[in-house]
């Protein structure tokens, strides 16, 4: 893995982003995202991982490291001098999805600094429990998160704006998501009025 | 008697269908008249078009066109019109040694294009020097400030920056009017570049499909622009990277004006690869400007894209909206809409914003 701090922003992925991940996570008896893509690495690379390569090339321009094949060990060195983590993964049972299997809410927490200071965005389908007990931590760091099930392709467009807009910008992470939600809303609205 | 008649009419037959058959092949070996190009870039390539890709970086059994290649016209980076004439350094095998020499045609590719020792980069590298005693070496370092890029260019002397700045087009044209001044190449290295942008570069730049078969089998050079997605993710995770770039001007015999060139040398960084395959890649053109433009569109994937620079939020959210459509045509507009305000509502953002300004302030 490069440098932590080389950039401020980091998307983590502990689900497979890469054919060789995807049939090894299909293969590996603790994992069980990729198994729930019946169509197999053509359906799972049509809906999410296509959608990834066309994002990747302007996110890693508005410095935001993409790490693939995520391993829960390595989670903590994810935080160090970053502005915003994004951890983008899987929920089943209550446990998250890394490379190396599935990780406890209490793994993942320890795994977690405790003077981490920016954002932590779980996208991850409605990692409630995991919230909640972050939280009672009352942590300095913001967490943000989804109550239900995610679509991955959108998050990842609506991320490969949010750091463009922050990197063009030098806003926070929090303005940078306002603007973006609300650019959507605005023009939803307009085409809607157009049709 | 029945089987005689059957055998009768297949004899009288079967000439017939391989006449048939035999004109059928002419009517395919007949040369496709030339034709504009429809500069559309999601267009269907032509079979003429497709010939003259797979001629590009090899397969090819067209004899090289007179000139510099201004008549292979092809759509490279997006919409933008390139006249190639691509030169496939190949090292050949002379008694045991390795003979290194420019090919001007465009013979198959096989795998001896990639040096598989070291001894044969250094004698590439040695005639090269022979051949140019003036030639210089720059480096082309990446500053990363806060979120901004800025590009040094050196010679790695103490003096003056030949350039520096964040315009990668000023950057390649200034180096450009050094070798015309000097009359002499250039060779760019490449500093400070992480690994993911030297891989970034050289997706863009062109990609091998096979290069990971260590079987030795290699398929052929396409550009990314016509590579498919899956061919890229192979072509990224190999981290082919581009070592060094050679600026060249050169005036031939019997002609006016001197052509320029882009001399490319890649390099493979990963698993057993590492270290063994050198490729060099020559790319001839008739002017000095399309050089310019070829080797400046080759360093976009290092820039802040220039096309996106300065958007606005909506003018980001209408380009994704249409990204995500263009990859996702079952979407209709509704659904995408109806998702869209769902992905959002479903995040705890409202609670954040509360958390962040806590009551009072």
């Amino acid at each position: 893995m490069n440098d932590p701090a080389e950039k401020p922003y980091c998307i983590a992925f502990g689900i497979p982003t890469t054919r060789q991940e995807f049939i090894r996570s299909q293969a590996a008896s603790e994992s069980d995202y990729s198994k729930r893509w019946l169509g197999g690495w053509g359906q799972y690379r049509a809906q999410f991982v296509s959608d990834l390569e066309i994002v990747a090339p302007d996110m890693e321009h508005a410095g935001v490291e993409l790490v693939r094949g995520l391993r829960v060990g390595k989670l903590s060195s994810l935080f160090f001098n970053r502005r915003v983590v994004v951890l983008f993964s899987h929920w089943a049972g209550d446990k998250v999805e890394f490379f190396d299997g599935m990780a406890s809410v209490e793994i993942i927490m320890a795994e977690i600094p405790a003077g981490y200071d920016g954002v932590l965005d779980l996208c991850v389908c409605h990692p409630i429990a995991l919230v909640e007990k972050l939280l009672a931590r009352r942590p300095a760091y913001l967490v943000k998160y989804l109550r239900q099930e995610a679509a991955p392709h959108y998050w990842l467009y609506f991320y490969r704006d949010i750091f463009r807009y922050m990197s063009a910008q030098n806003v926070d992470y929090l303005k940078a998501f306002e603007v973006i939600a609300k650019a959507h809303i605005t023009l939803g609205r307009s085409s809607e009025d157009g049709t | 008697m029945r089987r005689r008649i059957l055998v009768l009419m297949f004899i009288c037959l079967v000439p017939f269908r391989f006449s048939h058959a035999q004109e059928a092949m002419r009517e395919l070996k007949k040369p496709e008249p030339p034709h504009p190009i429809d500069p559309s870039p999601n267009r269907p390539r032509t079979a003429a078009e497709d010939e003259k890709l797979k001629c590009m970086f090899q397969l090819c059994t067209l004899t090289k066109p007179h000139g510099t290649g201004v008549d292979r016209s092809l759509h490279l980076f997006d919409d933008k019109r390139w006249s190639l004439a691509p030169e496939v350094l190949t090292p050949g095998l002379k008694d045991g040694k390795i003979d290194l020499h420019a090919e001007p045609g465009f013979r198959p590719l096989a795998s001896s294009h990639f040096y598989t020792a070291r001894d044969a980069e250094k004698a590439r590298l040695g005639r090269l020097n022979r051949e140019n005693p003036g030639m210089q070496r720059v480096k082309v370092e990446l500053q990363l400030g806060d979120f901004a890029h800025r590009y040094v260019v050196y010679s790695g002397e103490l003096g003056p920056d030949i350039y520096s700045g964040n315009d990668v087009a000023a950057l390649i044209r200034t180096l450009h009017s050094q070798v015309e001044l000097e009359s002499s190449p250039i060779v760019m290295e490449f500093e400070g570049f992480t690994e993911k942008e030297e891989r970034a570069f050289t997706t863009e730049f062109s990609v091998q499909h096979q290069l990971i078969d260590r079987r030795g089998h290699f398929n052929f050079w396409v550009h990314p622009s016509f590579a498919d997605k899956e061919v890229l993710s192979d072509y990224r995770s190999t981290a082919i990277v581009l070592e060094r770039v050679v600026v060249k001007r050169e005036l031939r015999t019997g002609e006016r004006e001197p052509r320029w060139g882009s001399l490319m040398q890649f390099a493979a960084r990963a698993g057993d690869l590492f270290g063994m395959r050198k490729l060099w890649v020559q790319v001839w053109f008739d002017r000095r400007s399309l050089n310019e433009e070829f080797l400046t569109a080759c360093l976009w994937p290092w820039l802040p894209n220039p096309r996106m620079a300065g958007e606005s939020a909506e003018q980001m959210v209408e380009r994704s909206r249409k990204q995500l459509k263009a990859n996702h045509p079952d979407l209709s507009d509704r659904e995408m809409e109806v998702a869209i305000r769902s992905e959002f509502s479903n995040t705890g953002l409202g609670e954040l914003f509360i958390r962040k300004e806590p009551a009072g302030e």
